[in-house]
């Protein structure tokens, strides 16, 4: 099985449709929105959804620690690792109805 | 339309219902006499500062809404920058005098002025109150439009008569911004000027919406980009049984949206169309219907352009727009923009000024952008890379070479319109009649590869699965009638994802035990299960699916020297 941080990169990947993308491309420890990966406000979103669908997970109201657990690779390792919820499916996210 | 002059004397008028709650804030409810003390205290400052211009920013919108009224009563016209970007700053800061609210060396406000030190408001002069906003206009550059206190009395009235009755007893919320039109006469306008409380700080994203704060009905000023995304398994409950009105507006809702926003909250979302140019010009409720007109606004299409008028305009001539439309029934339907504007979740985006930044980055000598509907809209580009691009391309990789053609956008293009696919190409694609149409540019970008999902990723064996989109660039003319995939395009994908895992040598030679035993049709759910046999070079491979065997094979590689 591969590490959870992978998992999320490739989740990352596919929910983003990064093109030319490879996990390997994508620095743990760097931003991730903005600067870094240059996602955006609605990446957030699509992102947040992604993590509801894949590991039943959900994000708290405080907009703060939301920006806190979407800051990096890592911190949305650690985020995932302390709330998820069963695995939903193992398809990729982005090839779901 | 008899107007009442209702946001002129909003805080001049003696009611009997002074004390009724203004709006809900961090720090609990506000009423009518704390917000007047508010903007009073604004209105102290601001009097004291030289110039006539002052620019506007902040998140709260109570502290927003204090702002503006007591700029207004200190008799100055008020700038809304659309957001608070070092851009949006520098290009309002030559504009006006100071800044004031949640902006660097805003004028400071002294809030605990005592009340006998302040002056008492008188009403507004309608003809001396006004605002000004900004679009981006189809050359990029941000258009600043003025509102005259009049014309956003009569959007109100408007509002009011179509509206006001579906919106009694409730508090009203927005998770957009009342930078722009939309949210400051939905948010903030229309709630005060017709006594209705509004939640200070916006609903950003869909938890916070899900935990409505309060117990009173709701109303929700919100937006596509918003109600496509809402996760269906959080908890509505509240939201349910609260939400009496949902409005959207800012572009098109999908049906999908609709009938998700209808389903999870049990409340069919309003949409509303309209630009920060004409103000609002219709509404509908059902995504696909036609758009029938707001109350006091004229429509008409000419040249397949819908033109306005209305008393929500600066003047009583028709004003054309740059949407195509089209007379269904009674009311309309758009038909898509005539200009170089494209729309990206909800932002106006100008390709011309994307392709001028692309060139002046001197990286490339052509370029052409186009917008593809995906997951999300996004903008892709075709560009022709100068001697100096095609030496760095060939030095640090596709990649990093597009990483380095968004920074040099960034400072003037709004980062969800940089683009987000790239082609490189020798020239431009161009038709007989040498232009380059839309659906050019859009089959480059079909994708060649689908989205996969690996599961196992070893030294020697590997196994990932992926559906089969139908938007896949192989299908294209295999077969029309009838879409199979290429069987050839299975070996290729094992090529490049069995690169990607195992360090293949070389280049690939030939083929073995090669089997084709089941189509592959768009929709299709694929596993792929690779093995590598270093010591020979093979690279086994095999389809399947619930159907059972697609295909199987072995390659054969050889490293680049024999």
């Amino acid at each position: 099985m591969q590490t959870l941080e992978a998992e999320i990169k490739e989740l990352i990947i596919s929910t983003m449709a990064l093109e030319d993308t490879t996990p390997d491309d994508i620095d743990s420890a760097a931003p991730l929105f903005n600067e870094g990966l240059g996602l955006d406000s609605i990446d957030a979103l699509e992102l947040g959804l992604a993590l509801h669908k894949r590991y039943g997970l959900t994000l708290s109201a405080d907009s703060e620690a939301t920006r806190r657990h979407f800051s990096s690779v890592q911190a949305l390792c650690a985020f995932v690792a302390a709330n998820r919820h069963q695995p939903q499916s193992s398809l990729p996210v982005g090839q779901l109805a | 339309m008899a107007e009442r002059p209702l946001l002129a004397s909003l805080l001049t008028q003696v009611d009997g219902d002074e004390d009724r709650v203004v709006a809900y804030a961090d720090s609990g409810p506000v009423t009518l006499p704390s917000f007047r003390h508010q903007v009073q205290c604004w209105q102290a400052a601001l009097v004291a500062t030289p110039g006539s211009r002052v620019a506007l920013y902040h998140e709260d919108s109570l502290t927003f809404a204090a702002a503006l009224f007591g700029a207004w009563h200190a008799g100055k016209q008020v700038l809304l920058p659309a957001d608070a970007l070092p851009n949006s700053l520098e290009r309002a800061a030559g504009q006006v005098d100071c800044f004031i609210g949640d902006l660097p060396g805003a004028v400071p406000i002294n809030f605990q002025a005592a009340p006998a030190a302040l002056r008492r408001l008188s009403a507004l002069d309608p003809k001396l109150t006004s605002l000004v906003l900004f679009t981006s206009g189809s050359s990029g550059e941000p258009v600043a439009i003025s509102k005259a206190l009049p014309q956003l009395q009569s959007e109100l009235s408007a509002l009011e008569l179509c509206f006001g009755e579906r919106l009694s007893e409730t508090v009203i919320f927005g998770s957009v911004s009342h930078q722009h039109l939309y949210g400051l006469l939905f948010r903030i306008l229309w709630p005060l000027a017709y006594r209705r409380p509004f939640y200070a700080r916006r609903l950003c994203t869909p938890e916070q919406i899900a935990a409505l704060p309060g117990t009173a009905p709701a109303v929700l000023v919100a937006s596509p980009a918003q109600l496509k995304r809402l996760p269906k398994s959080l908890d509505w409950q509240a939201v349910r049984s609260r939400m009496r009105v949902v409005f959207s507006s800012g572009g098109p809702l999908p049906a999908a949206a609709n009938d998700a926003v209808e389903q999870l909250w049990r409340c069919p979302p309003i949409e509303i169309f309209g630009s920060t140019e004409t103000g609002g010009i219709a509404s509908r409720q059902g995504a696909d219907n036609p758009w029938s007109a707001l109350p006091g606004v004229q429509w008409r299409i000419v040249d397949e352009l819908l033109a306005v008028r209305s008393a929500h305009l600066p003047n009583a001539e028709w004003q054309s727009t740059t949407d195509r439309a089209e007379a269904v029934g009674a009311g309309f339907q758009l038909r898509g923009r005539s200009d170089r504007i494209a729309k990206i979740e909800e932002t106006r985006v100008s390709l011309s000024a994307i392709e001028q930044a692309l060139l002046a980055s001197g990286l490339v000598e052509a370029a052409k952008v186009t917008v593809l509907n995906e997951q999300r809209a996004m903008i892709a580009a075709v560009a022709v890379p100068t001697a100096a691009g095609l030496a760095a391309l060939s030095a640090i990789g596709k990649r990093l070479f597009c990483q380095r053609l968004r920074a040099t956008l960034a400072d003037r293009i709004d980062p969800i319109a940089l683009p987000r696919r790239w082609r490189f190409v020798d020239t431009l694609p161009i038709d007989a009649q040498a232009k380059t149409t839309e659906a050019m540019l859009a089959a480059l970008f079909k994708p060649r590869l689908p989205a996969i999902h690996w599961l196992v990723r070893d030294a020697d064996s590997a196994a990932l699965e992926f559906s089969v989109c139908a938007e896949l660039a192989c299908f294209d003319g295999h077969f029309p009638a009838l879409p199979v995939l290429p069987g050839v395009a299975l070996i290729d994908w094992t090529i490049h994802w069995g690169g990607e895992v195992f360090a293949l040598p070389g280049h690939f030679v030939r083929i073995e035990a090669l089997k084709f035993q089941r189509l592959v049709r768009p929709g299709a759910q694929l596993h792929l299960q690779m093995s590598w046999k270093a010591a020979t070079a093979t690279l086994g491979f095999c389809y399947t699916s619930t159907l059972g065997t697609h295909a199987s094979g072995r390659l054969w590689f050889a490293a680049a020297a024999q």
